[in-house]
């Protein structure tokens, strides 16, 4: 569903992602995690075809992200870690404007489950300065989630979310790769990631450190102990530094 | 403290001028900053390094050599202290919640929760506004040096505007901390005690120097110098002589000439600002809940202004119906139209178009009652208003309505996750403010075209279908105008995003000035420059054809080539834009 070959980016002489390659298919969850600076949102930003890739390749269901960028992006969704929403649409005209950009034929009657899904069924006519971070950032997946897309990218879904919110957005990433969505997402909460991810990519200064299943990273870094967690890999892996 | 606030100060504008230096490295960045620093040097600098004296015959306005010390001291004091009282009654008559001093959002977050004492809050408030006091001094002397009426030297008058701008510093500091402390004890009917006491004052005064006052001779309102003496006259006797005292000798410096009078004039024009200072501390009042209210409402405001969608103090968002239903089917382009259709009417909406509409119907059927009737009458002088409002409206739109790709900028990730091609994007943005100026500006041609219709017809004019034609065919081209004023500005903002950004911010130097001068006269250009081809084949076209097919049939083969010629231009343009946005990474654009 989702497969990176040799993706590089590069920002003049600096090179944020180099070398990248992974693969993700429909049902998995891959975690992108990584020191502060490690190249988790460009690499996002580069798989949502927000900016150019340097080199390499993306196929998004099999189709070239560079060759054919609309094509592509009629299969994805990006989820940005703050929720950029337009000043003054409400809840309810967002999902009819994005329905058209999508051209989501019959869009209504999905329009209000999908809000109840996400609990701001009563908050449809309100402007998004009237919502909460919360009730935003649920917004913003509202508008994702409309055209059913087969891969999503979360940058940093947890951030600003209450536990309750937190438990329900886990819940809603897990329910959509069950039903076939392949997902990427980076998040620094390292114990929740393990809830719900499948895969797992440590990256640092744009480099693959280590990528596969959590069982198969873990066992990489595990130094003959039984079991450890996500967090200890991560800081065996990365050397417990940014640099 | 000064030590941490001048750390905090002087790192920052290091790592300002070093980001901005940054910058420069691209070549776009430096064209501005030295066009900004060319006009600069051109319009102010010039003028203050060079020694030669003024071309004889240079307008006069106020010059012909300086005024008087005692004059210049009058009416500075008297001008210092209209603004004084304005902003007195102001702050009565819209006082502060309450009493609250001036930080930004990360210095409440730094110093309110550490050891540091109110008195030294206060202290780093006064201390921070001298820095901009300074800065501001400095630009005055050398913006205002051109006015040569002024007298004295630079440097006095550079002390005498840091005198001047410190005073009212402290004294709105002053004002607005005592006033909301003083309305939280007293409750709101102080204000209205205080206004009327100070309507009455202000009136007793200009009652008794209106009384002393003779009436101006003929003389002393032919001009500017003799109309500012007969004010002096006017004010220097009395009880606004008292009441200016204390005004003349904060504006003493300012007004000395020679040493020794600036130095006898610097010790009362202290002693005001050291006064003050002393109230300010004395004044036992918590502002630590306005100031952090303010903080965030200016923060508010920031955030509004930066993505397109401040709409003054005050003005609270609200849900609005949307023009049309959207079917979930068809052009993507027109649910960009229908966004901005939707995000416009916050401030432009069907009332306001229908009172445009009323405003130009009013003016048409007082012209269709004829020539003869009072406002009939006016014809040439409608015309004259359509005219400008033609202009104003092409040249000052493209500002006005920015409901387009420029107010998006900031969510422009967003918009290329969307599955559409980059020109889509584009095209979808512009849609909104192109109907809305065309509306405008078709409302104004038919006026003028009326008007017109209602003049005494002079020789060689155009016959009626002529000019019905002449007003069909500019209606066609309008719109195509219209979109080629707004791509300009929505290119440069696609092209020079951190520029754009800068002018969000309401950025200031000379990198931000060299900017503007570029955009406004690189937008002319560009426009003049598309329309060149299009006015060029419009006129052989006509000229080719009107001998053999008369003027409304040459007007509507030339107009079908003018707007074949655009039209294209149009589409490329597009086209090359929608690439561009296709390739733009913001936030790199954006880095400092």
């Amino acid at each position: 569903m989702i497969e990176v070959n040799g993706l590089a980016k590069r920002f003049g002489e600096f090179t944020a992602v180099r070398d990248l390659s992974f693969a993700v298919q429909p049902g998995e969850v891959l975690g992108l995690v990584g020191p502060n600076g490690a190249g988790k949102t460009t690499t996002l930003r580069c798989l949502a075809g927000i900016i150019p890739l340097s080199g390499g390749s993306v196929q998004i269901a099999g189709v070239d992200l560079a060759a054919d960028p609309v094509g592509a992006k009629r299969a994805l969704a990006f989820f940005p870690d703050e929720p950029r929403l337009f000043d003054y649409l409400t809840v309810r005209q967002h999902l009819t404007f994005v329905a058209r950009i999508y051209g989501v034929a019959g869009h209504e009657p999905r329009v209000q489950p999908l809000l109840e899904e996400l609990e701001i069924a009563d908050k449809a006519d309100l402007l998004p300065g009237a919502l909460s971070r919360g009730m935003k950032q649920k917004l913003v997946i509202a508008c994702g989630l409309l055209h059913d897309p087969r891969v999503m990218f979360f940058d940093e879904p947890l951030t600003g979310l209450d536990p309750l919110g937190i438990r329900r957005m886990k819940d809603s990433i897990v329910r959509r790769a069950r039903a076939g969505a392949a997902i990427v997402l980076s998040s620094h909460l390292l114990h929740l990631l393990e809830e719900v991810c499948t895969h797992v990519l440590i990256l640092k200064q744009g480099e693959k450190l280590a990528g596969g299943t959590l069982a198969e990273v873990a066992a990489q870094f595990s130094q003959g102990e039984a079991s450890v967690s996500l967090e200890d890999v991560f800081i065996r892996a990365t050397g417990g530094t940014e640099d | 403290m000064v030590g941490a606030l001048l750390y905090l100060r002087l790192v920052s504008l290091r790592n300002w001028l070093a980001s901005t230096a940054a910058r420069l490295r691209q070549p776009k960045y430096l064209a501005s900053a030295l066009a900004g620093a060319a006009y600069f040097y051109l319009v102010f600098f010039r003028r203050l390094l060079s020694t030669r004296p003024p071309a004889p015959g240079a307008p006069a306005g106020l010059a012909g050599g300086p005024l008087e010390p005692g004059a210049a001291l009058v009416l500075g004091a008297a001008i210092l202290f209209t603004f004084v009282l304005l902003r007195f009654a102001y702050s009565w008559i819209a006082p502060a919640p309450s009493p609250r001093l001036r930080f930004t959002e990360a210095e409440i977050a730094f110093l309110f929760p550490a050891p540091i004492s109110r008195t030294r809050l206060i202290h780093f408030n006064l201390l921070s506004s001298q820095l901009y006091i300074l800065l501001s001094s400095v630009l005055l002397t050398v913006v205002f040096n051109r006015w040569s009426f002024l007298g004295g030297n630079p440097a006095a008058r550079a002390v005498g505007w840091w005198l001047i701008l410190s005073t009212w510093n402290l004294l709105g500091t002053y004002s607005q901390l005592a006033i909301a402390l003083r309305i939280q004890r007293a409750g709101g009917g102080v204000r209205l005690r205080v206004l009327g006491a100070l309507l009455v004052l202000a009136t007793a005064l200009a009652y008794s120097t209106w009384q002393r006052a003779r009436p101006p001779a003929e003389a002393e309102l032919a001009g500017l110098r003799p109309m500012a003496a007969y004010l002096v006259r006017c004010l220097d006797i009395g009880p606004a002589r008292t009441v200016l005292a204390p005004f003349e000798w904060v504006v003493g410096p300012f007004a000395a000439r020679g040493l020794r009078a600036f130095l006898l004039a610097l010790g009362p024009a202290l002693a005001i600002p050291a006064a003050l200072y002393l109230a300010v501390l004395r004044l036992e009042v918590s502002f630590a809940e306005g100031s952090i209210a303010q903080a965030e409402q200016r923060a508010q405001v920031r955030t509004a202004w930066r993505s397109g969608t401040y709409r003054g103090a005050g003005a609270k968002l609200k849900a609005i119906r949307a023009p049309f239903a959207l079917r979930d089917r068809g052009r993507p382009e027109l649910a960009f139209f229908w966004k901005n259709l939707i995000a416009i009417q916050a401030w432009f909406n069907l009332r306001t178009f229908l009172i445009i509409l009323m405003s130009f119907a009013i003016v048409l059927f007082a012209n269709l009652r004829g020539p003869r009737s009072p406002i009939g009458a006016t014809a040439p002088l409608v015309l004259v208003g359509a005219v400008m409002v033609t202009f104003y409206t092409l040249l000052a739109g493209p500002q006005l309505f920015r409901q387009d790709l420029r107010s998006d900028l900031v969510n422009a990730d967003i918009l290329k996750t969307y599955p559409l091609a980059g020109w889509q994007i584009v095209l979808g943005q512009i849609l909104t403010p192109t109907l809305l100026m065309s509306g405008v500006l078709w409302l104004a041609l038919l006026t003028a075209g009326w008007a017109y219709s209602r003049l005494p017809a002079a020789p060689g004019a155009l016959s009626h279908s002529a000019q019905a034609t002449l007003v069909l065919c500019l209606a066609a081209v309008i719109p195509l105008i219209v979109f080629l004023q707004l791509l300009v500005p929505n290119g440069a903002a696609l092209l020079f995003p951190a520029w754009h950004q800068a002018s969000r911010n309401r950025a200031a130097g000379p990198e931000a000035l060299g900017q503007r001068l570029i955009f406004v006269f690189g937008q002319l250009f560009a426009v003049l420059l598309a329309l060149l081809p299009a006015a060029l084949l419009g006129f052989l076209l006509f000229f080719a054809s009107f001998w053999l097919l008369g003027i409304p049939a040459a007007l509507v083969i030339a107009t079908a080539g003018v707007v074949a010629v655009v039209a294209g231009e149009l589409c490329v343009g597009v086209w090359w834009l929608g690439g561009r946005f296709e390739r733009l990474d913001i936030a790199q654009e954006l880095r400092p």
